[in-house]
């Protein structure tokens, strides 16, 4: 199959899952909708059009950004183990959701304060990173993202602690655990900018991404300037996860497990490896946000369903297939 | 024939932050364009750092580097990419990278920010793949070559930058005698393009046949330049590593004997 083909069929299995997708549901009776009923019943009308709608298209571009970023990360981080909320962002957006349930002050201000600590995380692994006087430029950035991560989440502990057991603390809970219920257009509207630019972004520069994955010093030689360079990749990548974690909470393992898949599709280079991810990623969340929204009466949270799917699918992954060789050696990392 | 540029490290100093006594101090060396220089010493005297500094990735404590008559901080990264490649000992790569994308990478300085690399540039990287003997490779992941193979492909990632100033980080160490030989013809073959090459090694050998100027790296004082010819002498070499060597005369080339003599028998 030629590269042509390949991109025409992936394209097909995503506009083929999102039409499938508009049709699944729970009204009038679980299961799909037929054209007739959707042409008879104006209730039927609403649910695709207000509901089902505006959350696939929400659900497209959470899974997209996830595994976007993730290949990029993964990438510029060199790091196969990581994953985009990891600099302190997804638990510094837990932590400002949690915060701002416990402030109680309306629905609004749980997706304006999760964004608004998920670059308080990022702020603190950045400037720690900038102190750390050690190891390399990614050493110390993937030191500063635990560092961060840590703080943040032990601030969500006594947050949890704190919250009334019967209301706040299952409300923190959910959210914690990922999902796209009463999604609108409007929710869409709001925050679908932000991710939007920084994929084209990437998309743009995806071929020096893979630059990126050399050690500072090669690419230095090179002609590039990678403390900056990486800078700007990654400060993409988090405008991007910030704010779909502040509107979907956090749905775990698709930055993860996509990029993975993906480079084994297609191999390392991100010229075809990071738009495989973005559809991947895309068709990957929409199924699983399916899932969550119509096997049973009751809604289950997407980052579980995510999680494992994501598991599932890795461990499989992992075990499975030809033997891809010893792994990869390397000595004389970054210095400086 | 490319034009090779020179490259004139003035007053060089370097201290490592933090330490008190300095890797070297005021050194001074030219390196004529076209011509090939070699540095030898023993491990840790600053024969990859000084690479560093030439190569602008790190800054030395005082003194500077000239290129082709620039100031090397006064390049653009952009321009610097264009003009000088390094060949490092080794590199970490986590990623299944084919060779051919590997090298594409070497095009990198050639191109803008937005720009992927285009026809041309995959041609020019497999024509480099091809010098270096590993056309064949172009689809294999790196990290699965063996690495005699995996440096022919930093070499030839090297070559895909079209450099006028190449820095080879031992680039003989780790290979087989038969890699080594190729390795020695490949840089000949850029000596022969005008290419100026700066080779740290630990091989006096290999040095003395490759190399129109030595520097031997002996202290922070005091860095020895001159041709080969005069210095790879017994008593250089036994101060330089501190080690006694006897040198023999063997169909027209240098053979170093390292160690104290054993009796035969």
């Amino acid at each position: 199959m030629g590269k042509r083909g390949a991109i025409v069929l992936i394209l097909g299995v995503l506009i083929l899952i999102t039409a499938l997708s508009l049709l699944w549901g729970r009204y009038p009776h679980p299961g799909f909708t037929s054209l007739k009923t959707l042409k008879n019943d104006s209730m039927a009308q609403i649910v695709f059009w207000n509901l089902r709608a505006p959350r696939i298209v929400t659900a497209l571009l959470l899974g997209a950004s996830l595994a976007t970023s993730g290949s990029v990360f993964q990438t510029v981080l060199g790091n196969p183990l990581v994953e985009p909320g990891f600099l302190g962002v997804s638990q510094g957006a837990a932590f400002g959701a949690a915060l701002a349930i416990l402030v109680g002050l309306g629905p609004w201000s749980v997706p304006v304060s999760a964004v608004f600590f998920g670059f308080a995380g990022l702020l603190v692994s950045w400037i720690l990173a900038k102190r750390i006087r050690y190891g390399g430029a990614i050493l110390r950035l993937v030191l500063a993202g635990i560092v961060s991560s840590a703080l943040f989440s032990s601030g969500l502990g006594i947050l949890k602690i704190m919250a009334d057991p019967r209301s706040e603390l299952p409300e923190i809970t959910f959210w914690m655990m990922g999902g796209l219920t009463g999604i609108t257009w409007g929710t869409l509207r709001a925050m679908a900018f932000p991710p939007l630019l920084s994929l084209v972004l990437l998309l743009i520069f995806r071929w020096r991404v893979n630059l990126m994955s050399l050690d500072d010093r090669s690419a230095f030689a090179l002609g590039a300037a990678p403390g900056r360079e990486r800078a700007f990749l990654v400060a993409l990548c988090v405008v991007a996860v910030a704010t779909v974690t502040a509107v979907a909470g956090i749905v775990s393992w698709v930055g993860l497990l996509i990029p993975h898949i993906s480079r084994r599709l297609v191999g390392a280079d991100a010229r075809a490896s990071l738009p495989l991810s973005l559809v991947l990623g895309a068709i990957f969340v929409l199924i699983c946000d399916d899932v969550a929204r119509g096997i049973s009466s009751g809604e289950i949270p997407l980052g579980l369903v995510t999680s494992f799917a994501g598991a599932a699918v890795f461990a499989l992954l992992m075990t499975q297939g030809k033997d891809r060789g010893a792994p990869p050696s390397g000595r004389r990392g970054s210095r400086r | 024939m490319k034009k090779g540029t020179r490259i004139h490290a003035h007053n060089l100093s370097f201290c490592w932050p933090q330490k008190q006594e300095f890797l070297f101090k005021g050194w001074e060396l030219e390196v004529e364009p076209g011509e090939t220089l070699c540095l030898l010493g023993p491990n840790g005297c600053g024969k990859t750092t000084l690479l560093e500094i030439m190569l602008g990735w790190r800054k030395p404590s005082s003194g500077c580097i000239q290129i082709g008559g620039m100031n090397l901080s006064e390049l653009s990264s952009r321009e610097r990419g264009q003009m000088m490649a390094l060949v490092p000992q080794e590199e970490r790569l986590p990623f299944e990278y084919c060779a051919l994308d590997y090298v594409l990478l070497g095009r990198a300085p050639h191109l803008t920010p937005l720009q992927s690399p285009g026809e041309k540039d995959v041609i020019l990287a497999q024509e480099a793949l091809e010098e270096v003997g590993i056309g064949h490779l172009a689809q294999r992941p790196v990290p699965r070559l063996s690495g005699g193979e995996r440096r022919m492909v930093l070499l030839a990632r090297a070559l895909a930058q079209n450099p006028s100033i190449m820095l080879l980080d031992e680039p003989a160490n780790h290979l087989d005698p038969g890699n080594q030989e190729r390795m020695l013809v490949l840089l000949k073959a850029l000596q022969d393009q005008g290419v100026t090459l700066v080779v740290s090694t630990h091989d006096p050998e290999f040095a003395g046949r490759i190399s129109h100027k030595l520097a031997l790296l002996k202290s922070s004082e005091s860095l020895i330049v001159g041709s080969p010819q005069t210095l790879l002498t017994c008593e250089n070499l036994e101060s330089l590593y501190g080690t006694p060597v006897q040198i023999i005369e063997a169909y027209g080339r240098q053979i170093m004997v390292w160690g104290e003599p054993t009796p035969m028998g």
